[in-house]
């Protein structure tokens, strides 16, 4: 049974670029392009993993991640942060939650796919 | 303790005592002035009365011939009219019709009601151990306990007393008036007028006037402590109190208060000084609030500064990073792909396409950071010729229509003939109205962008207003849209840069930009203005230094 990851990316060529790293696995890709449509995918199924930009459109990557963070129902899923600022800049979100993971771009498929690993098994 | 004590009360202090003590001297003064003059009075009095008795008895002595010799017969016959009986008996008459009782005395008396008291006695006795003394004065108590004065003139023998009173030329001889002659020798003393003068109302007089100066003396004591207290309230606390209420009032924080004080005394100088104090006190406290204030605003304006550095830094480093990232990815991925050997030509088209953009979208950021660091140097030399601003615009309208329908919107031009040509750079110019027209595409979704030309005055303007998401800053942020890296919205593309380019050329030229916009989501304009310059007129050229660099 395939896992669900959800990618929360406004850049079409880094959507193309996960689906591509991501290809030779059997997860199911589901594609967001800002934090509003990320809240709507969600509702319509609970993905096993985000990986999420922060500079959105309309409803940031932060303000994503704090409201499913305050929602007990998707607060479990756990949170991979793929950004090109440095992770220092996101110490707040760490707070909140320890075992997020930060990735800064650019990352190697490997190291990606090690990541997802170490969340789903 | 005294120190403690009210100013008024102090004062009190001192004046009262010295009040007292100089009415009490003065006081005394008069009722003994008042005593001399009264007593004066008296003795004059007295002494008038003796004197008159005693001219009186002089004059009968001298005429005793003339009074006890018959003038027809020649006999000598004793009248009854020596000076003993005449004396006596005008005192009697004296003493009885005033207050003042006058009678001839002698310790050795023939009539006995010129016996004498008991001061008299002392008094003749007195002056028999003295020869030819004057006047004797005394002070004593009648029975009734009233004061009195006393008075005593010596009677000596004098030529004319002889005749009765002189040696008797045998033992027993009788002198003319049948009484034995007591051998007296000129010179002795016989007896004295005594004179008692009534003091009585001399003491009720002084009494009267003490009781008067005392009362006199208590009000007035009372009246100048009361009056010092007026005058110490009016000119002294009133002023006083004004002061230290203004004191207090200041040093709690109302540096407005001044003190009311208008009289040209001490207390007004004090009360200007003070004001002048407050004065400067209260200027020097605005200017230091208001330097605190510039500095507050500095630093605040600082700490702005540095958070827009520090967003500008992560947003270019963001706009730099994200395509490096992109396409090192799409070659690790493409170079992976060949060694496995796949051939899978959408795959291939994919990576050419990320690859492409993302070189180009490096490129442009570059170039527009070069761009603008090149024209705020100053370094970018305008080629500036006469045009007519209308067909530039119609050029950069059709060439941007493409990408305006791609999106689904209309550009509309209201575009006037006849206008005057305007002296620019073509270039510069096309890149500001094509930067204007691009960023309205960019931010609209849907309905039209126009675009107008007019002549105001002696400058063109040129708007472009669309129906986009409008500005979220306040009027008085707009200005950050033309600053170098601004972007309103973090995530959109593009490097922030391009209004600041607007911003520069058109400055440049001498004209003006600034945006318009009622807020988020309901559209906004952005406009610039370019001076007319007449041919006459220099035009503003270029005086940027070419540098050679």
């Amino acid at each position: 049974m395939g896992k669900t990851i959800m990618i929360v990316e406004d850049e079409q060529s880094f959507q193309d670029l996960y689906a591509m790293m991501l290809e030779d696995t059997d997860y199911e890709i589901v594609r967001a392009y800002d934090g509003d449509e990320a809240l709507s995918k969600l509702e319509e199924g609970k993905p096993d993993l985000i990986i999420l930009d922060i500079l959105l459109d309309l409803v940031t990557g932060d303000t994503f991640f704090l409201y499913i963070k305050g929602m007990p129902e998707y607060a479990n899923i756990p949170v991979i942060v793929a950004s090109s600022f440095s992770p220092k800049a996101y110490k707040n979100l760490k707070e909140m939650d320890p075992d997020l993971v930060f990735l800064e771009k650019p990352f190697t498929k490997e190291k990606l796919i090690e990541e997802i690993k170490a969340k789903i098994k | 303790m005294f120190s403690r004590l009210k100013l008024g009360t102090k004062l009190l202090w001192f004046i009262a005592p010295i009040m007292v003590v100089a009415m009490g001297i003065v006081f005394t003064w008069l009722i003994k002035k008042e005593e001399r003059l009264i007593r004066g009075e008296i003795k004059t009095k007295a002494e008038m009365l003796a004197l008159q008795l005693e001219i009186i008895r002089e004059y009968i002595a001298e005429k005793q011939d003339v009074i006890n010799t018959d003038p027809e017969t020649g006999n000598v016959t004793f009248k009854h009219l020596n000076p003993a009986k005449v004396g006596a008996a005008i005192s009697k008459r004296i003493s009885s019709s005033t207050d003042y009782i006058i009678k001839q005395t002698s310790l050795n008396y023939r009539n006995p009601e010129n016996a004498p008291d008991e001061y008299e006695i002392k008094m003749l006795k007195q002056l028999q151990t003295k020869d030819n003394e004057d006047t004797i004065w005394g002070e004593d108590y009648d029975r009734e306990g009233k004061k009195i004065i006393r008075y005593i003139v010596p009677l000596y023998i004098k030529e004319d007393c002889l005749q009765c009173h002189g040696m008797p030329a045998y033992e027993g001889e009788l002198d003319i008036t049948g009484y034995k002659k007591e051998g007296y020798k000129l010179g002795d003393l016989r007896g004295a007028i005594s004179v008692i003068a009534p003091a009585g109302h001399m003491e009720a007089v002084i009494w009267t006037n003490t009781l008067i100066l005392f009362s006199i003396g208590i009000i007035s004591t009372i009246s100048v402590i009361f009056l010092t207290y007026l005058l110490i309230r009016k000119f002294v606390r009133k002023p006083l109190d004004r002061t230290v209420a203004a004191t207090r009032a200041i040093t709690s924080g109302d540096l407005s208060k001044r003190v009311d004080v208008k009289s040209g005394d001490e207390f007004g100088e004090l009360a200007e000084s003070f004001n002048i104090m407050a004065e400067s006190i209260e200027e020097k406290t605005r200017a230091l609030e208001e330097t605190t204030q510039n500095l507050e605003r500095a630093n605040q304006e600082l700490r702005g500064l540095d958070e827009m550095k520090d967003n500008i830094i992560r947003d270019v480093s963001h706009e730099l990073k994200s395509p490096l990232a992109q396409l090192r990815l799409a070659l690790e991925l493409w170079v992976g792909d060949k060694k496995d050997g796949a051939k899978d030509e959408n795959k291939a088209n994919l990576f050419n396409g990320i690859i492409k953009e993302n070189i180009k979208r490096l490129n442009k950021t570059v170039e527009s950071i070069l761009e603008l660091t090149s024209l705020e140097s100053g370094r970018e030399n305008y080629d500036k010729e006469s045009l007519q601003l209308k067909k530039l615009i119609v050029q950069v309208t059709k060439s941007s229509t493409l990408l305006a329908r791609q999106k689904g919107l209309t550009i509309r031009s209201i575009l006037p003939n006849k206008l005057p040509n305007v002296v620019v750079d073509r270039h510069g110019i096309t890149r500001v109205v094509t930067n204007l027209i691009d960023n309205a595409i960019k931010y609209t979704n849907s309905g039209e962008i126009s675009v107008s030309l007019q002549q105001k005055n002696s400058e063109l303007e040129v708007s472009v207003r669309d129906s986009g998401i409008g500005i979220g800053l306040s009027k008085e942020q707009q200005y950050k849209l033309f600053e170098r890296f601004y972007q309103e919205n973090a995530s959109t593309p593009g490097t922030g840069v391009g209004l600041s380019i607007c911003k520069t050329i058109v400055e440049a030229h001498g004209g003006k930009i600034w945006a318009e916009s009622k807020g988020k989501g309901e559209g906004s304009t952005f406009r610039f203005t370019l001076p007319l310059v007449t041919e006459k007129e220099p035009i503003a050229t270029d005086t940027k230094v070419n540098d050679g660099n």
